[in-house]
């Protein structure tokens, strides 16, 4: 991209004008590409709204403010009947013996996986996808939740029976992602924001007509000591926009139980206890903008990474290690009255995650008989589950995408979920079911291009192809 | 980051199994901290002088109580009481580790006024307090305790004061587990005049928990190396007094909301509640919440000494009497924290002891 261009573009975004440098650097891009517009002559216009616009737009600790101003005038208005339906769907979700089934990636990352796999990404592909994903039969015997896509909610089973009925006839509850993806921090480029608050409300409202009972939203961290991240600022204004999530979720008009998800990237060369040292900071932030907010924790869940060495560090984490750092960071800085912890999987294998999960189980005392075991689970008053995405799915993509036929994925996808709900049950024995062995499922940057020198050889990529039904924002950063 | 300092820390290990010890279950502290003009009060009630005799005799009673570590694992001391010996020239340290009974510290210097705000305080003693740790820490002491008092009622109390409070607890435990002292962390929302509700109360402690909370991560205090002494949920002096299961269910609903299992325990303070009402209340805990991940137990002080103070009356004769009071009041509190009390209590006749805000003093 032109230098002029990038100038503009960057002009534009510390004016406050985030979303229309975004649209601008995109059309302009593909303008380019097209020899539409000549590479150094940015557009007049761009310029002066760019000027016009300069004292525009709140520092982050005004958003900060604003957003745990907002989610305490929503969070006040709770009752104690809606306070109770919240407590009761989260209970459900914390069943013992289950866990939840996170499928809700977007269009772009699950387009990637889609597309690395040999398939289209296109509506039809998803949702067959999807379909094998969630049509096990046993699936509610493992699964107290999944969540979905905001498009899945829509789509229909070859069965002719909406998904959203699929799970619900399996005991399922439903959830939904109602974050629309991260947004790179014009002050500290390598850090993020979440979008998706704008219309959020109004949007629960209508996932939790169509059937939802609980959401996710998902915060990231980056965690580089030379960097200085994560910063102070992007941590408070990524708990305090977790914090109005919540907020607006459990509202009356919504009613659903919000999952809050600071995930801390595992990218990073750091050690197993510099991670957890790292989540504890990030922990305490997001526990004091709750209490800040007054959200209701009892009708909340909490979605961590386990505690990992970075994936470039000199030397990897052993289990133990992983499991001792974990729940001391949890004891350390998550409430009792939180009814329950759902790990994500993050970049670990299959066989990994569910091993991790099952030794995180057995050292909390779940599992184990006598005193020591009573000893234990008294030390760990939430319980203690999964929330996985590529650790339930790598192995029927896998065996779907390779032609191994509808029943086979259904198959494995049933496997791997009985596995991590006897994990979670601190039970689980092996072998594993999975078919991708000890192959690292990680993602760099996850949902967003990464800082601005990745997102700019991104962006210089054929965009994918854009068939999705419904309002996804089709920016490069969702 | 945290963990750097937890591991160069060399006072760290002592510290955790400090912690657990003193808030295992089926125990919990004496607090017999009080300043020297507090203590003279209290001497005066029974006509006694207020000279640093009496003072110590009164505390060489509670000390060499027999059996009393059985319910008492830990004893706050004031200064002046840490460096006294007995009538037999044994230290109090000595004795009362004998007893197995740990000795503590309180380490703040009393209340001052927050200017311009009607009966809020600030609590005093952060100067110089690493150097005096130090030589409390030779001496024997190994926890301490600072008293943060927040006044409470359907005004207050306002967001200066709770900063100020936090702050300063936070930046007291800092210093203490630098210098080998578990800090007893108190945020007192203390009992006061008025009518105003428990849900008032609710609201309020559980805002300054989590603000306790955020301060003391601020400043890398490792959790599992505290004690929290935390009041329970009670409205105000002018309402009416809520039965005890109804205590228990706000209590154990603020603690859960703002308390991480990592705190090994939670001794409550007696605060104005009567020595009945105190066991009455601790039991009902248990029974609201018996797998708690933290100790639910007590540090009191008037609920212990009030009636052994009234039955020892300052005469010789009644000194045997008066200790079998106390290990009696302590063994019924431990029967609470085991939520095993049944009563009768051994002293059901003691009133609520109205609390007023003293400034300079140290109240319980």
């Amino acid at each position: 991209m032109s230098s002029s261009v990038v100038t503009t573009g960057a002009v534009l975004v510390a004016a406050g004008a985030a979303g229309a440098a975004t649209a601008f650097l995109t059309t302009t891009l593909r303008q380019q590409q097209k020899g539409v517009v000549a590479t150094d002559t940015p557009p007049a216009i761009a310029v002066a709204a760019a000027e016009a616009s300069l004292s525009k737009g709140p520092t982050l600790g005004e958003a900060t403010a604003q957003h745990l101003r907002e989610a305490l005038e929503v969070a006040k208005q709770l009752t104690g009947e809606q306070k109770a339906e919240l407590e009761a769907i989260a209970q459900q979700l914390t069943a013992p013996g289950k866990g939840v089934l996170a499928a809700d990636e977007s269009v772009s990352t699950i387009g990637k996986r889609l597309v690395k796999a040999g398939l289209q990404n296109d509506f039809e592909t998803r949702r067959g996808y999807r379909e094998v994903l969630l049509s096990h039969p046993d699936l509610g015997q493992y699964l107290a939740g999944a969540i979905l896509h905001e498009e899945t909610l829509d789509q229909v089973h070859s069965d002719g029976r909406t998904f959203v009925q699929v799970l619900s006839d399996k005991g399922v509850l439903v959830g939904v992602k109602t974050d629309r993806g991260l947004q790179p921090l014009i002050q500290s480029p390598t850090e993020t924001q979440t979008l998706g608050m704008g219309d959020l409300l109004e949007r629960s409202r209508r996932y939790r007509a169509k059937g939802a009972r609980f959401a996710k939203w998902r915060a990231v961290l980056r965690l580089d000591a030379a960097a200085g991240t994560p910063t102070d600022a992007a941590l408070a204004l990524n708990a305090a926009q977790l914090a109005q999530y919540a907020a607006l979720s459990q509202a009356s008009a919504a009613g659903l139980v919000p999952i809050v998800e600071p995930e801390l990237l595992i990218e990073g060369t750091h050690s197993a206890a510099e991670f957890a040292a790292c989540t504890e900071v990030i922990l305490g932030e997001v526990y004091a903008a709750l209490a800040k907010a007054q959200v209701h924790l009892e009708g909340t869940l909490l979605k961590p990474q386990m505690a990992m060495a970075g994936i470039g560090a000199p030397s990897k984490h052993t289990r133990e290690e992983l499991v001792a750092l974990t729940l001391a960071a949890l004891r350390r800085r998550v409430p009792p009255a939180v009814p329950g912890v759902v790990f994500l999987s993050g970049g670990q294998s299959e066989e990994e995650a569910t091993g991790n999960l099952n030794a995180i189980a057995r050292a909390a005392g779940v599992g184990v008989a006598g005193a020591e075991g009573e000893a234990l689970r008294r030390r760990h008053p939430w319980s203690l589950s999964f929330s996985f995405g590529r650790s339930l799915q790598a192995s029927v993509l896998q065996v779907w995408s390779s032609g191994g036929g509808a029943a086979a994925a259904i198959d494995i996808a049933g496997a791997l979920a009985k596995a991590n709900a006897q994990a979670q049950q601190g039970a689980y024995e092996g072998p594993h079911p999975s078919l991708t062995g000890a192959a690292s499922l990680h993602d760099p940057n996850r949902g967003w291009q990464g800082p601005p020198a990745a997102a700019a050889a991104a962006a210089a990529a054929p965009p994918a192809p854009d068939t999705v039904k419904g309002a996804e924002q089709a920016t490069p950063l969702s | 980051m945290n963990y750097a300092f937890e591991k160069e820390n060399p006072f760290m290990e002592e510290l955790k199994a400090t912690a657990k010890k003193i808030s295992g279950r089926g125990r919990g502290i004496l607090a017999s901290d009080e300043s020297n003009a507090t203590t003279g009060k209290r001497l005066a009630t029974i006509d006694l002088a207020n000279t640093e005799d009496n003072r110590r005799d009164w505390r060489e009673l509670l000390y060499t109580a027999p059996g009393l570590g059985q319910y008492i694992s830990g004893a706050i001391m004031f200064e002046e009481t840490l460096f006294q010996s007995g009538a037999d020239g044994k230290p109090f340290v000595q004795t009362l580790n004998e007893a197995n009974i740990i000795p503590g510290i309180k380490v703040d210097t009393g209340l001052q006024p927050l200017p311009f705000s009607d009966g809020e305080t600030a609590t005093q003693g952060l100067d110089g307090m690493a150097d005096r740790m130090k030589k409390y820490y030779d001496q024997g002491a190994r926890f301490a305790k600072w008293r943060a008092v927040i006044k409470v009622d359907d005004v207050y109390p306002t967001e200066k004061a709770i900063w100020e409070n936090c702050h300063g607890l936070a930046r007291y435990a800092q210093i203490a587990q630098e210098n080998g002292l578990v800090p007893i962390v108190e945020p007192e929302v203390t009992l006061g005049d008025g009518d105003y509700s428990i849900e008032r109360t609710a609201f309020i402690s559980e805002k300054v928990n989590s603000q306790v909370m955020r301060w003391l991560n601020e400043y890398n205090v490792c959790l599992d190396a505290i004690l929290l002494k935390p009041n329970m949920i009670l409205p105000g002096l002018d309402a009416e007094i809520p039965p005890p299961d109804v205590v228990a269910k706000y209590t154990v609903m603020v603690m859960k909301r703002t308390i991480p299992p990592a705190v090994p325990g939670i001794h409550f303070l007696s605060g104005g509640m009567s020595a009945e009402e105190s066991t009455l209340n601790l039991q009902a805990l248990q029974e609201a919440y018996p797998n708690s991940p933290w100790s639910l137990t007590f540090s009191y002080g008037r609920a212990l000494q009030s009636p052994t103070l009234k039955t020892w009356q300052g005469k010789p004769e009644n000194k045997a009497a008066a200790q079998e009071m106390l290990v009696k009041l302590a063994k019924a509190n431990s029967e609470a924290q085991q939520g095993k009390y049944k009563g009768p209590h051994p002293f059901p006749g003691d009133g609520r002891i109205l609390q007023a805000l003293r400034l300079g003093g140290a109240g319980k």
